[in-house]
């Protein structure tokens, strides 16, 4: 059995009365493309922040590369790279200044942290404009930023909150390029992404998350299977074609009474 | 296909905009902080609107007085006297961030007569220019009384006059957003501004030594600022007073050429607002530094990259101390309003060394008459560090969501305060280097032992500061905006800050008066030297709780600085 990378038992939080997530179980194997799905305010941005210690949990434990985050912040926080949601950047400097900044923070030497600057700006196509301050990027090019800033230190695991939103498609296209090899060298990455496509085309498995609770988790296939099985058992005859993520997604999270509401209301659109 | 609905009428979108601003401020109101800041307006402006409508029967008298005698130029420089405060108030006051930006309802099918109509009146609605047309009417009470076949001329010159004030009003601010769109235009202005209102302070001593030339050029260019728009309606009245009709109507059709100019280029600016002008934020010309233009800055890069050498090499400070250290560097320079903080206390030092009315001894200029030659650098070191304040007890402030990396990355906040702290303590060492050179220059260099205990002291001082500063920082973070003024750390920073800052000056003046009591100068810097070992231990302990204290206090610093 594969190592796990990152372990999470019973993880919680709470904010006043609402509970953001709940009793949330999540296992990601070392090396595996892990896709963290869910509806808007399920709860996925919350598990990110409590995995990489943003936000530290009501109740339960993080382990990641088998170390357990509490008491070993610092030494896990060193293994792993992560765009935010909210970017992390420091807006008043430029985009070179910050890859060398939090190269530094990361604990490169200066030579080191210029070079693989110098690489990740022409990469990612932001070499052209040295002297631009972040605060004058575009959204694309500080979403590029950010993924540069996660990846400087070579991460072993790498946590990304919806990094191609706002990403032109070129981009788009180097950059799953670049995780895929990041992956095949043993690298474990946990994506979020409202585009089920790209999330379907990258990850092996899949974790779906709705009200705080994990319902649904495993490989592609094994999605699949558990979703044929649900409609058999209702009686339903099994797909002809292989089920998308998509149709996957909609089935888990009870898509179908959604669909009923938007035929039989707001008649005046039509 | 469903039906589209009809364009609404021009009333109907003015009370749906009005309806919107209710709720806004209604909904507004749920918090307790803005119940809080409501009530404080409230109260403030039964203060204004008092003092308001004191001003308000001054100018009615000064009016009737006026009419009475006959002195129309003094008419005439009263209106002058309500344009400016009605013109120049609100830009200071509102600090170049125009309120309600009307771009926002651009989406829906707005008519352009509505959205100008409601930029105009949202002039009317500014604090000054419900002053200034109290004041306006004011005039016409005052001009009434004194002479009431005048009361339909002075009913029109007000009216034409504050139709003019509004629409220049909001020609300025519609200009200026146009003008401000780039930060760092922002920023050179506001600073500007700032300069302004220092440069105020020393209108006293020009008038008490120009008074006279100022009168006499004022009188001899009346012919100029009589015929300009604040003006006019003075002359309305002036020439109705004489019966001269022609001359009314002249005067009167001239004041309203100008306001419907000034609506005119209002409507330029909004009509390129209506179709869809984003001024957005546009990126600043970036020039190669010189070492000539920036000696402060280019001093402190020097140590920068000494720093960051000296961490590579020979471990001294960590990368990530290094790497803070050079990132408040750049975040200094690119901060227009903390650069002026490094120059404010040396302005200070000239500003003082230039005040009369101090009986001037010794032959220096009157501050170092006052202190003498020993204690001129002491009171202007005590300036600095009042001054440094600014830096110390909000030092996450400028992080914005950048406090997220801060966390996300395998660093110790000690070693993020420990690299903050250094660069503050180079600044506030170099500022005390400068201000020594600009005491020796405007009067003497203070004796060596003086020298030592200054230093001393602000070494106590400084570690005292930095120490509990972080400290504050962690606990009361607040952010603050680039090129944005009069924004201040929480309530209680600002209480703890003085607290300390006044028990330093306190325990510092208690010692000085105890050695030389006991011993003489000599002992002085021994005793704060021995004063900044234990100044040290307690920045010390306070710097290494600093990790402990992030972690938790780090939900409040992701919130309060990244939102």
């Amino acid at each position: 059995m594969p190592e796990p990378a990152i372990v999470a038992e019973g993880l919680s939080r709470s904010f006043g009365n609402l509970v953001a997530v709940d009793h949330v179980d999540l296992r990601v194997d070392a090396g595996q493309f892990f896709g963290f799905l869910g509806p808007n305010g399920a709860g996925k941005s919350t598990t990110i922040r409590m995995l990489t210690g943003l936000l530290a949990p009501t109740s339960g434990r993080v382990e990641l590369l088998g170390l357990s985050l509490e008491g070993n912040a610092t030494e896990v926080k060193r293994q792993i790279g992560v765009v935010p949601e909210g970017l992390a950047l420091f807006d008043r400097l430029t985009g070179s200044e910050y890859l060398n900044f939090v190269g530094r923070m990361y604990g490169l030497d200066r030579a080191t942290a210029a070079q693989r600057t110098e690489e990740l700006l022409d990469f990612m196509d932001l070499a052209d404009r040295p002297k631009t301050l972040v605060v004058d990027y575009s959204h694309g090019m500080k979403k590029k930023l950010a993924l540069a800033a996660a990846v400087i230190h070579g991460p072993k695991i790498l946590f990304l909150d919806e990094p191609f939103e706002g990403v032109d498609a070129i981009a788009a296209g180097t950059l799953k390029t670049m995780l895929h090899n990041m992956t095949a060298r043993g690298a474990t990455i946990f994506l979020t992404s409202h585009v089920l496509e790209i999330v379907e085309r990258l990850c092996s498995h899949v974790a779906i998350i709705q009200k705080g609770r994990i319902i649904a988790q495993g490989s592609l296939d094994e999605l699949r299977e558990g979703v044929a099985a649900a409609a058999h058992m209702e009686g339903a005859a099994a797909p002809e074609q292989k089920l998308t993520l998509e149709e996957i997604f909609l089935a888990v999270v009870g898509q179908d009474g959604a669909t009923r509401k938007s035929e039989e209301e707001l008649s005046w659109l039509k | 296909m469903a039906q589209v609905a009809k364009q609404t009428g021009l009333a109907t979108q003015l009370s749906l905009v009005i309806g919107v601003r209710w709720l806004i401020f209604r909904n507004g109101l749920r918090s307790r902080s803005e119940k809080a800041h409501l009530a404080g307006t409230v109260l403030l402006g039964f203060f204004i609107g008092v003092i308001t409508l004191g001003a308000a029967v001054l100018i009615c008298i000064g009016a009737f007085a006026i009419t009475e005698s006959g002195n129309w130029l003094a008419l005439s420089l009263m209106f002058w006297g309500i344009f400016s405060l009605w013109q120049v108030a609100p830009v200071l006051a509102a600090e170049m961030n125009p309120g309600f930006d009307g771009r926002n309802l651009l989406r829906f099918p707005l008519r352009f007569s509505a959205f100008f109509l409601m930029g105009a009146a949202y002039g009317v609605a500014d604090p000054f220019a419900l002053a200034g047309i109290l004041w306006h009417l004011a005039i016409a009470l005052g001009v009434t009384i004194a002479r009431p076949e005048l009361a339909g001329w002075a009913a029109l010159a007000i009216t034409i006059s504050v139709i003019m004030n509004v629409l220049f009003n909001r020609l300025v601010f519609a200009w200026l957003e146009r003008f401000l769109a780039k930060r760092r235009v922002k920023e050179i202005v506001t600073v500007l501004f700032v300069m302004l209102a220092v440069s105020m302070q020393f209108s006293g001593i020009l008038l008490q030594r120009r008074g006279q030339a100022m009168k006499n050029a004022l009188k001899n260019s009346s012919g100029v600022w009589s015929v300009l728009p604040p003006a006019l309606p003075g002359v309305v009245i002036e020439d109705a007073s004489k019966d001269d009709l022609s001359g009314v109507l002249r005067t009167a059709g001239l004041l309203s050429a100008y306001a419907l100019v000034f609506g005119a280029l209002y409507a330029i600016r909004v009509r390129a607002q209506y179709t869809g002008e984003d001024l957005g934020e546009s990126a600043a010309p970036v020039r190669e530094k010189t070492a000539s233009k920036r000696a402060p800055v280019a001093a402190l890069a020097i140590a920068a990259r000494a720093i960051q050498q000296e961490g590579h090499r020979s471990q001294i400070v960590s990368a990530q101390v290094a790497g803070i250290f050079v990132k408040e560097l750049r975040y200094f320079y690119r901060n227009t309003m903390l650069m002026m903080n490094i120059f404010m206390p040396l302005v200070f030092i000239a500003f003082l060394s230039l005040t009369p009315g101090v009986p001037r001894r010794q032959g220096g200029p009157p501050f170092f008459a006052r202190f003498g030659n020993d204690f001129a650098y002491p009171v202007a070191v005590v300036y600095i560090v009042l001054l440094m304040m600014n830096f110390c007890p909000n030092n996450l402030a400028y992080e914005g969501r950048g406090i997220e990396r801060l966390f996300l990355a395998p660093i110790k906040f000690r070693d993020v305060m420990l690299g903050k702290n250094l660069f503050h303590g180079g600044l506030l060492a170099l500022e005390a280097l400068m201000a020594l050179v600009l005491v020796s220059v405007l009067g003497h260099p203070p004796r060596p032992v003086i020298l030592l205990a200054t230093w001393a002291a602000l070494l106590f001082a400084g570690l005292i500061h930095l120490g509990v500063g972080n400290w504050l920082s962690l606990q009361f973070p607040r952010r603050f905006e680039f090129g944005v003024r009069r924004q201040r750390p929480s309530g209680l920073t600002m209480l703890i800050s003085f607290g300390l800052f006044f028990a330093e000056v306190g325990s510092v003046a208690a010692a000085a008066a105890l050695c030389i009591w006991l011993a003489g100068l000599w002992l002085l810097p021994l005793v704060y030297l021995a004063m900044s070992a234990i100044a040290f231990v307690i920045y010390r302990l306070i710097l290494e709780g600093t990790t402990r204290q992030a972690v938790a206090q780090q939900d409040t610093l992701l919130e309060q600085l990244s939102r």
